[in-house]
């Protein structure tokens, strides 16, 4: 019989990266200098599975990397090597290179063999430089830390080998079962220990297996509790004595019939296992679990799901919108009915929603890294602090968010925390901190990057636009200055380095957001920090929209843009080259958006101050929009008009109203722009 | 009536892949993500083998063995592990623990379908 293994290979791809993923975020968090035996455990693990899994499907690369990582991660949690700052790099750069493999054969692109062999080397070089004196026990949970939370006396002999212990009890048969329970999961709480079976139940000698690592004297006195003291003997295991009978081969068999267990054997089925009463090991904060039971889905699979639901949504409000006008009385069981249907529909709705919402950790995992390896080039200490990443948002903007909030944090890094010298000299702590947080808020999610740096120079800022040619004057508000920093090419940085010349400016970013239906708003005080907001909608597939009338057509104005409505007067409205083109608002000029023009609607209303503005905002641009009358505030379903139709200028998609009439949902950041170049230059 | 297999394994692919392996050779599988899970499984359920990772979250191969031969239910099951240590002080701990043999990693499909076949037919 010959198995396809080829059909398991997207699952350990996922797999693996998975692991790769939680080993960088564990080996970020892990405390040098103090690391935690969990944490250890866990990116040991990681490794582990990685081997397991390659060799066994055939990536042998792959398993050659981890098999070298493994051994020396394994070296480290037993504490047979101190972990090292130079360590944790040539870790991460490993990662790194499983990363580039693991895509390599997933894409059936080419690896590089000569990274792969370089990072051998440089792990290699690593394990030849560390003393050799670990044995080769088996792995078993926390042997490092473990022995390190007991206190001891200065000098102490640890056993290099596995310690094997006899000893007879000094108690009933009756007390002997608990006892022999509270003694393992005493010596679990330090080193593994497993009983060995005993020749018969009537043999009054106990034997234990402890293993390597474990300090006699400690073990003899724990065993002392129980036993007589003349009965204990501790010495090195014999393993050889308990040898299988099939010592090479790729499998074996002991006993033809599995030995009666030892607890049991006395009378103990209930008795919880050592390892099941251990108590919970102090742990550093962990990345978010995932749900621990979970199904992998297609996303078109769920997106299929969004857009039938948003159709249920529409048919629902086209069946009530005909009911509305039937005698409520003589059709009140259709209306009860009706009532229903739109409440489960409303609740179906949410949950389809959830389905496509993740939780932002996976955006923020990526930080701890990007954070460490720019401060380390820029020569800053940052620690970096995220909270809230638990926070749903929905998987489309998960993947567009990333790059703009990891430009923001660069920013920071480059732009807002001193180096050390600079910050002890101002008197604060030499390492700064960059917060990263996530919540809800409304209808939105808010995201905020805010640092503990030099805050924004609001003259540097003003006289980097003066020599732009913007136009700025010394009255502006601060939170007017801060934002002109999204201006295209505008970068205040003194010395251009790798991080801000990347030609990519803080314009692009906000460009991003607002593309996102989201906006950015910044805080910065003087020698404080900086804060930088990000808002965004929690999904791309409803949004919430202002209709409005022009003539007999219908249009939604997305509502995150829209600042304020109002009815023009006369006097507002100034007019260019004879054309009525601007309305005076507030001391701003604003150019007017007329759309019977735009649209070429015919019945509507042509008088500016006739109908209503609707003053909006994109890009850090305003203009009016000239429409007839507002109809109303409500949630709308996008639908795509470029794949149901065509792309058209100023309309960015289309969505089914409640009487099955299709609204064009407008463009704004397009409008604005059109708005702009329409006016002649004097404007 | 097949015979039912638990596979405890944390590595989704390899849990796969053992599960379709011996799928295909005409036994039922049940699987199982975590020591832990595997004991609760196995405490629910009735099986006739039952092959485990050793190095796992929550609850380590090991503990799993010890554990499952402290039930009435499991002291005679056969119960294999798979580990990627071939060492003798792995083997030790193994029979110590009360497994009936072990199966090192990685290994290919015909590996497994001929222990599990020597075991339990």
């Amino acid at each position: 019989m010959s198995i396809d293994m080829s059909q398991f290979y997207q699952v350990f791809f996922e797999e693996a990266q998975e692991h790769l993923d939680s080993m960088e975020s564990l080996l970020l968090g892990l405390d040098i200098g103090a690391p935690d035996a969990e944490q250890l455990n866990a990116i040991f693990r990681a490794a582990h599975s990685i081997k397991g899994s390659a060799g066994t499907f055939g990536f042998t690369d792959l398993a050659e990397v981890t098999h070298i990582l493994e051994s020396l991660l394994d070296r480290i949690r037993k504490g047979g090597l101190a972990i090292r700052a130079d360590m944790i790099d040539a870790f991460l750069a490993a990662g790194d290179v499983l990363k580039a493999l693991l895509a390599a054969h997933r894409d059936g692109g080419a690896a590089d063999p000569a990274q792969v062999a370089a990072i051998c080397q440089r792990l290699s070089a690593l394990t030849a430089g560390a003393p050799s004196s670990v044995s080769a026990a088996a792995p078993e949970p926390a042997v490092a830390a473990a022995a390190a939370q007991i206190p001891v006396p200065a000098a102490v002999t640890v056993a290099p080998e596995e310690l094997e212990a006899s000893f007879v009890l000094d108690m009933d048969a009756d007390a002997a079962v608990g006892a022999i329970d509270n003694l393992l999961a005493e010596l679990d709480r330090h080193w593994p220990a497993t009983m060995i079976k005993r020749a018969s139940a009537d043999d009054p000698r106990w034997r234990l297996r402890i293993a390597a690592g474990a300090e006699p004297e400690i073990v003899r006195g724990m065993l002392e509790f129980v036993a007589r003291s003349d009965s204990i003997r501790i010495g090195a295991t014999d393993a050889k004595a308990s040898d299988a009978d099939d010592s090479d081969g790729a499998y074996g068999l002991f006993d033809a019939v599995p030995p009666a267990p030892t607890l049991a054997a006395a009378g103990s089925e209930a008795a919880a296992p050592p390892a099941l009463t251990r108590p919970e090991r102090r742990s550093a904060p962990r990345p978010a679990a995932a749900a621990e039971s979970s199904i992998r889905v297609d996303v078109d699979k769920v997106d299929q799901l969004v857009n039938l639901i948003g159709e249920l949504v529409i048919t629902q409000s086209m069946l009530a919108q005909s009911a509305s006008t039937l005698d409520p009385v003589k059709f009140e069981r259709l209306h009860a009915g009706l009532a229903q249907l739109e409440r489960n529909t409303r609740d179906m709705q949410e949950a389809v929603m959830s389905v496509r919402m993740m939780p932002i950790s996976a955006v923020f995992s990526r930080f701890p890294r990007v954070v460490r390896d720019l401060a380390q080039k820029l020569g800053k200490q940052i620690e970096l602090r995220t909270t809230g990443e638990d926070t749903e948002l929905d998987k489309g903007l998960i993947e567009r968010i990333s790059d703009p909030l990891t430009h923001l944090i660069r920013n920071s890094i480059d732009h807002g925390v001193e180096i050390p010298a600079d910050r002890i000299a101002l008197g604060k702590p030499p390492t700064g901190t960059i917060a990263l947080k996530a919540y809800h808020q409304g209808g939105s999610i808010v995201i905020e990057v805010g640092d503990d740096g030099g805050g924004l120079n609001r003259h540097k800022i003003l006289a980097k636009a003066r020599e732009r040619g913007l136009p700025v004057h010394d009255q502006m508000s601060d939170g007017e200055v801060w934002l002109l920093i999204f201006e295209p090419g505008f970068s205040t940085a003194e010395k251009v380095t790798e991080v801000s010349g990347r030609g990519v400016g803080m314009d692009v970013v906000k460009r991003n957001i607002a593309a996102m239906g989201g906006r950015v708003e910044i805080e910065s005080m003087t020698g404080i920090g900086t804060r930088m907001t990000v808002r965004l909608p929690l999904t791309l597939a409803i949004l919430d929209g202002m209709s409005v009338a022009v003539g007999k057509e219908t249009y939604i104005v997305p509502l995150g843009h829209i600042l304020e409505s109002l009815q023009v007067e006369t006097g507002m409205i100034k007019s260019v080259s004879g054309v009525e083109r601007l309305i005076h608002v507030r001391g701003e000029y604003l150019p007017v958006v007329a759309l019977y023009e735009l649209f070429r609607i015919s019945g509507s209303k042509k008088r500016l101050d006739e109908g209503i503005m609707v003053v909006l905002e994109a890009d850090g641009a305003k203009a009016a929009l000239f429409v007839d009358a507002l109809l109303g505030q409500h949630p709308v379903v996008i639908k795509s008009l470029e794949s149901n139709y065509r792309k058209v200028p100023g309309i960015s998609a289309a969505t089914i109203m409640g009487d099955g009439h299709v609204a064009l949902i407008l463009d704004v950041a397009a409008l604005v722009q059109m708005a702009k170049s329409a006016l002649p230059e004097a404007a | 009536m097949p015979k039912t297999i638990l596979a405890v394994d944390d590595s989704t692919s390899i849990r796969q892949m053992v599960a379709f392996t011996l799928k295909t050779s005409g036994y039922d599988v049940v699987e199982a993500v975590d020591g832990m899970d595997g004991l609760n499984k196995a405490r629910s359920g009735s099986f006739s083998l039952i092959l485990t990772d050793q190095n796992m979250p929550r609850m380590d191969g090991l503990t799993l063995v010890r554990s499952l031969r402290a039930l009435a239910q499991y002291a005679t099951t056969p119960i294999l592990i798979l580990t990627t240590e071939s060492s003798d002080d792995m083997k030790a701990r193994g029979r110590a623990a009360g497994a009936t043999g072990w199966l090192v990693k990685p290994f290919d499909p015909q590996k497994l379908i001929e222990v599990v076949k020597k075991v339990i037919g």
